[in-house]
């Protein structure tokens, strides 16, 4: 029986060393080195990390007790030790087992006795060390799971938190169609659709937006921009436009009174410029420093006349489609919310006849992404848009259908959020 | 083109509604088609010179900016109950007088952009000739918008110094917001004072025009808003001023 070579240490200065043992480990193919005084047993233990101390009784300049106590206290890993005595040294034997020596050899011993003790002591240290090393990657994997549980509930909260601030139901209006689709991300991402009532003007606000982040703050902020937004437009008072008065320039310097009247506030105008100016002031002053901010397109919509006023933020150009095809994108008309305080938002105007489509939806359409990466496009959208379907909703569902052929097994990497709006043709006949 | 007209004091009190009541019949008089709407929300009054009383307000202009009807809904055609010869028509949009739904501007406001849609929308759906406008006495928010959008303000004050100082304050927000024709109305004026005195005193202190010298009229206070001056008296000397006011405001 072959016996693997391992380095033992020798700690004796007395009788051991002379006897057979010595010439008889050696002879097993063990590398042995010695110490003949305490210091030196650790000096070595330190410097050559053997497999197995023996550790002599009775040596004269070594004190096995002290040794083991010293040796438990060490940190780290310490070899295992047998004890070796004489048969006169029986009492030291048993107090070193109490102290905490794994073996013990009583010299002279058969050599295969001896054998077979430093074996088994080598080998059950190994297989503690497997055991502890076992113990501690069984650890690390709990760890690990109870992290990853950690993020899939942070990222169930923040779905919830964001699906939460998406209206429960859209308005109803006679002859207008409103519909959204909204497929959240594999991680949580900070796109919202909404569609509200203005009874004081009779109209209806319009809103697609995208936090520029993901996660469960983009999640956050979306809630607290979409409130904003919202609690901000159905403020109808505006003083802005009086800051001519106190300030030193006229309102309109220059231009004719029919100018100057396209200037002064209508209906829709104060509502759409307090929800985007008074939000934009809101996240830029107050959280500046966190870096989010939000592209956002909000519409104000006339049912009875059709006419569109909004405020383009930064966000992809809304498409109004026509008889054929897009007739016209609404250009942005400000810098994204939250990026600037004091930011100037103009006020854009578009017109919607019956059987006109508006369709408004987030970055994560053009730019979903298939398993090579590659991009929907914008043009693939626009594709879409031709020849559209009689409802807002065939026509987003076209849309969806589209981008998830596209996407088919990869991951989805943002939201795709949509909403259209569309008049009815009764206003014809 | 319809002439925008607002007729404004800083103060109340001054003869505002009855300045804009007297300009609307004696325009309607000539045969022009003539708005009125009564912005003083918070305090309407104007309905009472055209006869008219809180049970024959069917809409008001309330209830447009609460989006219960359109403006032209609210207008009423008043041009027989003014009397008199009236070639023209006169279409009054009222104010609500119901103490609950004063409070409820107050307390909730309304979006101002709608009296800009509303007076053009007024004047395509009723083609009026002339709109005049009655406003709430101080400056807010309709009050300044009725003056920017206006071809011509009417500034009605009393020899007063309280309304001499006041005057100034609308009169220099005039100029900003650029109203093209600026006319101040001196009203109540003692009769003993001497009319030129009075017009060389004001358009020294302003730098404007005035469109009038109205006297103290024991005629005017008999009258005590039962009616309208320039109908009921239409060969008094007011009337005959009134008469020249209009004129200038509406060329």
């Amino acid at each position: 029986m072959g016996t693997e070579p391992h380095h033992l240490l020798l700690a004796d200065d007395g009788e051991i060393s002379r006897t057979s043992l010595l010439r008889l480990v050696e002879s097993l193919g063990h590398k042995v080195t010695r110490a003949n005084s305490s210091e030196e047993v650790f000096a070595r233990i330190e410097s050559g990390h053997p497999d197995l101390l023996l550790l002599g009784v009775r040596s004269t300049r070594i004190n096995a007790y002290q040794v083991l106590r010293r040796l438990k206290s060490l940190p780290g890993d310490r070899p295992p030790v047998i004890v070796v005595s004489t048969p006169d040294g029986v009492e030291g034997i048993a107090k070193c087992l109490e102290m905490g020596a794994a073996d013990y050899i009583i010299d002279p011993l058969h050599p295969a006795l001896i054998k077979t003790r430093i074996d088994d002591c080598i080998e059950t240290q190994r297989l503690r060390r497997e055991k502890e090393q076992a113990s501690i990657e069984q650890h690390r994997t709990e760890e690990a799971l109870q992290a990853r549980e950690k993020y899939e509930r942070d990222v169930h909260i923040g779905r919830q938190i964001q699906r939460s601030f998406l209206p429960t139901s859209l308005p109803r209006l006679p002859d207008w169609e409103i519909a959204a689709q909204f497929q959240p991300a594999r991680e949580v991402a900070g796109d919202w659709y909404d569609a509200f009532l203005l009874p004081q003007v009779n109209r209806v606000g319009l809103v697609i937006a995208d936090v520029c982040d993901k996660g469960v703050g983009a999640a956050l902020f979306m809630g607290l921009m979409r409130s904003l937004l919202r609690a901000f437009a159905q403020q109808p008072t505006s003083l802005r436009w009086l800051d001519a008065i106190d300030g030193e320039s006229p309102i309109a310097h220059g231009t004719s009174l029919a100018d100057r009247r396209r200037a002064l506030p209508t209906a829709g105008t104060t509502a759409l410029k307090n929800a985007i100016e008074q939000t934009n002031n809101y996240i830029a002053k107050n959280h500046g420093e966190t870096g989010m901010f939000a592209t956002v397109f909000f519409g104000i919509l006339d049912p009875r006349t059709g006419q569109l006023l909004y405020i383009n933020a930064g966000h992809e150009r809304p498409a109004i489609i026509g008889r054929d095809g897009v007739r016209e994108r609404l250009q942005p008309t400000g810098t994204a919310v939250g990026m600037m305080p004091d930011s100037d938002y103009s006020i854009g105007s578009a017109q919607l006849y019956p059987g006109e489509f508006l369709v408004t939806y987030t970055d994560g359409v053009p730019e979903a992404r298939d398993s090579d990466r590659k991009f929907f496009t914008e043009d693939r959208l626009l594709g879409l848009l031709n020849d559209p379907p009689l409802t807002a909703a065939a026509l987003l569902d076209r849309i969806v259908d589209s981008i998830r052929a596209h996407i088919a097994d990869a991951d989805q990497y943002d939201d795709v959020t949509l909403l259209a709006v569309r008049r009815g043709t009764e206003s014809l006949t | 083109m319809a002439k925008i007209i607002s007729v404004h004091s800083f103060r109340g009190g001054t003869g505002k509604s009855n300045t804009t009541a007297n300009t609307a019949a004696i325009l309607a008089a000539e045969g022009l088609r003539v708005g009125v709407v009564d912005t003083d929300i918070q305090s309407p009054g104007i309905h009472v010179l055209f006869g008219f009383d809180e049970s024959d307000i069917r809409h008001s202009l309330n209830d447009y900016l609460w989006g219960k009807c359109a403006i032209e809904d609210a207008a009423q055609n008043v041009t027989a109950r003014v009397g008199g010869a009236i070639r023209g028509q006169i279409f009054l949009i009222p104010s609500s007088i119901k103490a609950g739904e004063i409070a409820k501007v107050l307390r909730e406001g309304y979006d101002v952009g709608l009296l800009n849609d509303g007076y053009q929308r007024l004047i395509d759906t009723l083609k009026l000739d002339a709109l005049l406008i009655d406003t709430h006495p101080g400056l807010n928010e309709e009050t300044l918008l009725s003056i920017a959008i206006s071809d011509a303000l009417a500034i009605i004050m009393r020899p007063d110094q309280q309304d001499y100082q006041g005057t100034g304050v609308t009169v220099e927000v005039a100029r900003k917001l650029e109203v093209p024709r600026l006319l101040i109305v001196v009203n109540k004026v003692p009769p003993v004072w001497d009319e030129n005195e009075v017009r060389a005193r004001v358009e020294r202190t302003y730098h404007a025009d005035v469109g009038a010298i109205l006297f103290h009229s024991d005629e005017m206070m008999t009258l005590a808003s039962s009616g309208i001056f320039s109908i009921s008296y239409p060969n008094h000397p007011m009337t005959r001023s009134l008469q020249q006011l209009a004129t200038r405001l509406i060329e």
